[in-house]
């Protein structure tokens, strides 16, 4: 009780040892952070082309980006659609599959090795030649659907299509998502399934009483991460349909890419980019003030 | 009636698996044709077997060949991942078991740092470390590691931390435990799956990073992997696009190894009894 | 307790010291400053045996990497003082990292540079050395004027040394000419063109005879088409626009026509092969007759050709023409950056690639056929001419015309080229609609493009 008792006299100390653990991120932060994100901030409001020294111009990239760019609002379109296609599908396939493979079976590792192997390859160019050739007219997609009785699709011939199928690739590279929910699950502890057990509870109620509330954390954490990456997804849209066609896989990550390097309007493309982040910050926003409806903490929800 | 589900299990997951890595298949398949049959026919199994891709493809280009390429994908990627680790947990702990002033501010700082692409990054940084002499080497992946600049990993060891009842570090505490003792001797044991994964990703994700190795790195014979497989691609000659296929299976297979290596940490649950009540 | 306190002081002595090291870090070793700052030429007085060390850029295939490597130990052996430092890759990128270096001051001494990317970069900022000032070191003799003016003189000054040639041309599928009875006429017309396109096509829903996909047709067909049309292309030489609502409709129904006719493939399904026309299974199956393309990608069209003979002949022109539409541009341009501490040095290296004999026979074609007819004619010589390459190209400079005006080549020009395009195609617009849009778009960022070149 004594001990105790000078644990909470102390606990101001103890928690300014906080800042201490948290240090190396704000000396990384300041050093490698901060200047390239006050950089871009300041590059938003001039015309900055790299090659020579920028004018300081006010709101006008911003104002030409609402009012005059054709291509600024498809393109957030195209985004927005391609976050709701790729990370709920991504998020359902993950957890599914990582609670199926939450058990003792034979071969586990191979399956896990397996699930997770999409994910290894990553930006290759491998892939995207791949992708390319399995989505036309005639490519492995199609054999698969005509195989079931139904019309071959025009994946690249109807622009929304086009966008489904580099969505299918995001959804197909679950493997990340699915580790953490599986490392997720392995931190529940089993005596709260034996004490269910005793209770007499059905698996299927187990899953929403007790697997559910203990990974929400894992779910809110690959939920964030998913949602941001996704808003900022370029690699897929470079690699294979390289925006077409008609604008229809023209994500936002990529018109940066295009208006930074290839038409040289880097103070245009930070401005784009402030608009990216302020749309990515809204969301995170929402998201977290959501926390307490539906995510259950073990260490009392305080933070 | 279990092993019905058991077998019922297994063959969902024996179909769906091969279904999913079907493009895997056919990339391995690929890197064992001739050239002129990787685009023009879609069997799986190639009519020729030819392991010329691999030999030729491993000489590689120019002056370096993949043995080079690989010596400096581990030499760039296993220092980042122990520095991300080591520094992520560190970070995390503060922020996940700790109520200090200026605590939301700094957590909010962390996560914003995550929403601004890196198009737009890049080109301050890449002035910063300019001034700081580390173009072309690998420090610019490394540093940066030590610092805790990755935010996934900072706020993945947070959420798993603050999966763990604080039960724990206050009996540790009554033990006699100094905060950095419940890290390690508390916090960390029971954080292994997370530890685990939080390494796999950064390996595998700095081992596949294309855009910033390309920036950064100027000498050949500094490419990693990630430069050396697309180093022969034009548009305007032949691609040797079986030695690039022959040569991105060959890069999968240290991130395979690592990931099944990782394994046995997934295996094992945790029982924390006698803590409750 | 006081183990707390010793761990603390610990931590945050290593805390103390990890910020220290890296601050010494900053502030010891050298920092470059702007992009603008110039680093002072050394031009006399260097002395003879002082080493030097160049940094070459390119991209590339792996024949072109090995051929640019052998040459460069060549003139390493013959040049014990110079080292080259050779830093090469793919094309993927290239662009965004030499803007970035140049953007840093770190750009490489000499620098392999895409025609396209020229009057973009220069417009901006000086910042290669201007070749005409080196012509002592630099031997342009064999050079042709115009073809120097027509895409390498920009504010007067000439910006790089062209490596090779390149020309738009049709690539024939030998065999499948002869296999569907398609007679090979040595000129084609458009209109030629179309009529046999439509009888292919109806006869074989599965057959096209031309393979043309969107970058195709926004950088070479319908610029061509409308200089065949009025003799002028999309903007003239003082950035006014070079066509009208009239022009521009006939030129997108000549387009919707080829795809209404069946002469091309639907870009739907090409889509995924943009630019990699050498990949598209209607190519390589044989199941198109011919590719419209620049004579530098004849050698890998011909490798992915599945057993089948290639031949070339004249791109297309239509009836009555104005103009040939066709004209020979660089493969790429090599330039000095100007911001180079060792110019001299950098400008002999240059000038030997393009002057000595070894130097000229280990390069080959790999950089498509060299300029200087001396140059053709070692290679000839030497058997290391592609035949079928070098006859394309000798058809396309028997019938060049005027080259565009460096402005046609604007990469934002060209996306807004390529959406309208797109659309036509797609029969998302009409011909009348695309031309108004184009007007509208290309007035509005020539506008922007006017104001903001220095």
């Amino acid at each position: 009780m004594n001990k105790l008792g000078i644990v909470f006299r102390n606990s101001d100390n103890r928690q300014w040892i906080g800042l201490l653990y948290v240090s190396p991120f704000i000396i990384g932060l300041l050093i490698f952070k901060m200047y390239p994100f006050l950089a871009s901030f300041y590059y938003s409001f001039t015309d900055f082309s790299l090659l020579r020294a920028e004018k300081f111009i006010g709101l006008s990239n911003y104002v030409y980006m609402f009012t005059q760019d054709p291509l600024f609002f498809p393109a957030l379109k195209a985004t927005f659609l391609y976050v709701l296609l790729a990370v709920p599908g991504k998020l359902a396939f993950a957890l599914l599959i990582a609670v199926i493979l939450n058990v003792k079976m034979k071969f586990i590792s191979v399956f896990r090795t397996l699930y997770y192997l999409p994910s290894i390859l990553g930006g290759s160019v491998a892939i995207a030649i791949l992708w390319r050739s399995m989505f036309t007219k005639d490519g492995v997609v199609n054999h698969f659907i005509t195989g079931l009785g139904l019309p071959a699709i025009d994946w690249f011939g109807i622009p929304s299509l086009a966008l489904m199928s580099i969505s299918l690739l995001a959804i197909w590279q679950f493997g990340s998502s699915m580790v953490l929910f599986l490392a997720g699950l392995k931190q529940i502890p089993k005596d709260l399934y034996e004490a269910g057990t005793i209770d007499g509870a059905s698996k299927l109620r187990m899953f929403f009483s007790i697997t559910f509330p203990m990974l929400t954390p894992i779910i809110f954490f690959n939920l964030i991460m998913q949602t941001v990456n996704a808003f900022q997804e370029f690699t897929a849209a470079f690699l294979i349909t390289n925006g077409g066609p008609l604008n229809s896989t023209y994500l936002f990550g990529l018109k940066l890419y295009q208006d930074a390097f290839q038409f040289s309007k880097m103070g245009y493309a930070s401005a784009l980019s402030w608009i990216l982040f302020l749309s990515i910050m809204l969301f995170t926003i929402i998201a977290f003030k959501s926390q307490k409806y539906w995510t259950h903490y073990e260490d009392g929800g305080k933070f | 009636m279990t092993s019905l589900i058991r077998m019922g299990r297994f063959s969902f997951l024996t179909i769906f698996g091969i279904i999913l890595i079907y493009p895997i298949i056919w990339l391995i398949s690929a890197s064992f044709k001739p050239l002129p049959e990787i685009f023009s026919s879609v069997n799986l199994i190639p009519s020729r077997f030819v392991i010329t891709s691999y030999i030729n493809g491993w000489k590689g280009t120019g002056q370096f060949g993949f043995s080079t390429f690989f010596t400096n994908s581990f030499l760039l990627v296993v220092p980042t991942v122990i520095a991300t680790v080591l520094s992520s947990v560190i970070v995390a702990y503060g922020f996940a078991r700790f109520r200090f002033p200026t605590k939301n501010l700094f957590f909010s700082l962390m996560i914003a740092t995550l929403m601004l692409p890196n198009a737009v990054i890049i080109i301050p940084s890449y002035l910063l470390f300019r001034n700081l002499g580390w173009l072309d080497t690998y420090w610019t992946f490394i540093i940066p590691s030590v610092f805790a600049t990755y935010p996934f990993f900072i706020f993945m060891m947070i959420q798993f931390f603050r999966g763990l009842p604080r039960d724990l570090d206050e009996s540790a505490v009554v033990d006699g435990c100094n905060s950095f003792k419940i890290l390690t001797h508390i916090l960390l044991p029971l954080s292994k799956p997370a530890l685990v994964s939080a390494a796999v990703f950064q390996f595998i994700w700095t081992w596949n990073d294309f855009f910033n190795s390309l920036i950064y790195i100027n000498s050949v014979k500094k490419y990693p992997i990630s430069l050396g497989l697309r180093m022969s691609l034009d548009t305007s000659s032949i691609s040797n696009w079986d030695q690039v296929m022959a040569m991105s299976v060959l890069s999968i297979v240290p991130c395979l190894i690592i990931f099944f290596l990782a394994q046995r940490y997934f295996v094992e649950g945790i029982a924390t009894t006698g803590i409750k009540g | 307790m006081l183990k707390k306190f010793s761990r603390l002081t610990t931590l945050s002595l290593i805390t103390l010291l990890t910020l220290l090291l890296t601050l010494s870090a900053c502030s010891g070793s050298n920092s470059n400053t702007g992009k603008n700052g110039s680093e002072g030429k050394e031009t006399a007085g260097q002395k003879e045996n002082e080493k030097v060390t160049l940094r070459f850029s390119w991209w590339g295939g792996e024949s072109r990497h090995k051929a640019t490597l052998a040459a460069i130990d060549l003139y390493m052996k013959q040049n014990p003082n110079v080292t080259i430092e050779a830093e090469y890759g793919t094309f993927d990128g290239y662009y965004q990292k030499l803007q970035t270096q140049l953007s840093g001051g770190t750009a490489p001494d000499l620098i392999q540079l895409d025609y396209l990317w020229i009057n973009d970069l220069v417009r901006q900022a000086d910042l290669f050395v201007d070749m005409y000032t080196l012509k002592d070191t630099i031997d342009l003799t064999e050079f042709d004027e115009q073809f120097l003016r027509d895409w390498a003189i920009i504010n007067d000054q000439l910006q790089g040394v062209p490596t090779g040639m390149n020309a738009l041309t049709t690539i024939v599928n030998k065999s499948f000419m002869e296999r569907e009875g398609i007679p090979m006429h040595d000129n084609w017309t458009w209109e030629q063109m179309i009529a046999e396109g439509q009888k292919l096509h109806q006869k074989n829903p599965k057959m096209f005879l031309i393979n043309a996909d969107l970058p195709t047709l926004s950088e070479k067909i319908v610029p061509s088409y409308h200089s065949q049309l009025t003799g002028k292309y999309l903007v003239n030489a003082d950035n006014t626009l070079g066509f009208d609502q009239q022009s521009m409709t006939e030129t997108f129904t000549f387009l919707k026509s080829l795809f209404d006719t069946g002469v091309l493939q639907p870009l739907g399904e090409s889509a995924l092969f943009n630019s990699k026309t050498e990949q598209n299974p209607k190519w390589i199956n044989g199941e198109t007759a011919m590719t419209i393309a620049n004579v530098a990608d004849i050698p890998k069209l011909r490798g992915t050709a599945a057993g089948f003979d290639i031949t070339t002949t004249r791109f297309p022109v239509k009836e009555n023409a104005k103009s040939s539409g066709i004209n020979t541009r660089p493969s790429q341009l090599i330039g000095i950056n100007k911001n180079s501490k060792h110019i001299d040095e950098a400008s002999k290296f240059l000038n030997w690639l393009f002057a000595d004999k070894d130097a000229i026979l280990t390069l080959g074609v790999e950089r498509s056929i060299p300029v200087k007819p001396s140059s053709q004619k070692l290679l000839l010589e030497n058997d290391k001419l592609d035949q079928v390459v070098a006859t394309s190209l000798e058809t396309a400079l028997a019938n060049q015309a005027a080259a565009p005006s460096f402005i046609n080549n604007n990469l934002e020009l060209m996306k807004i080229s390529n959406e309208v395009i797109e659309r036509v195609a797609f029969g998302k617009l009409t011909p009348e609609a695309a031309a108004a849009e184009m007007i509208e778009r290309y007035e509005a960022k020539l506008k922007e493009i006017n104001a903001s070149t220095k």
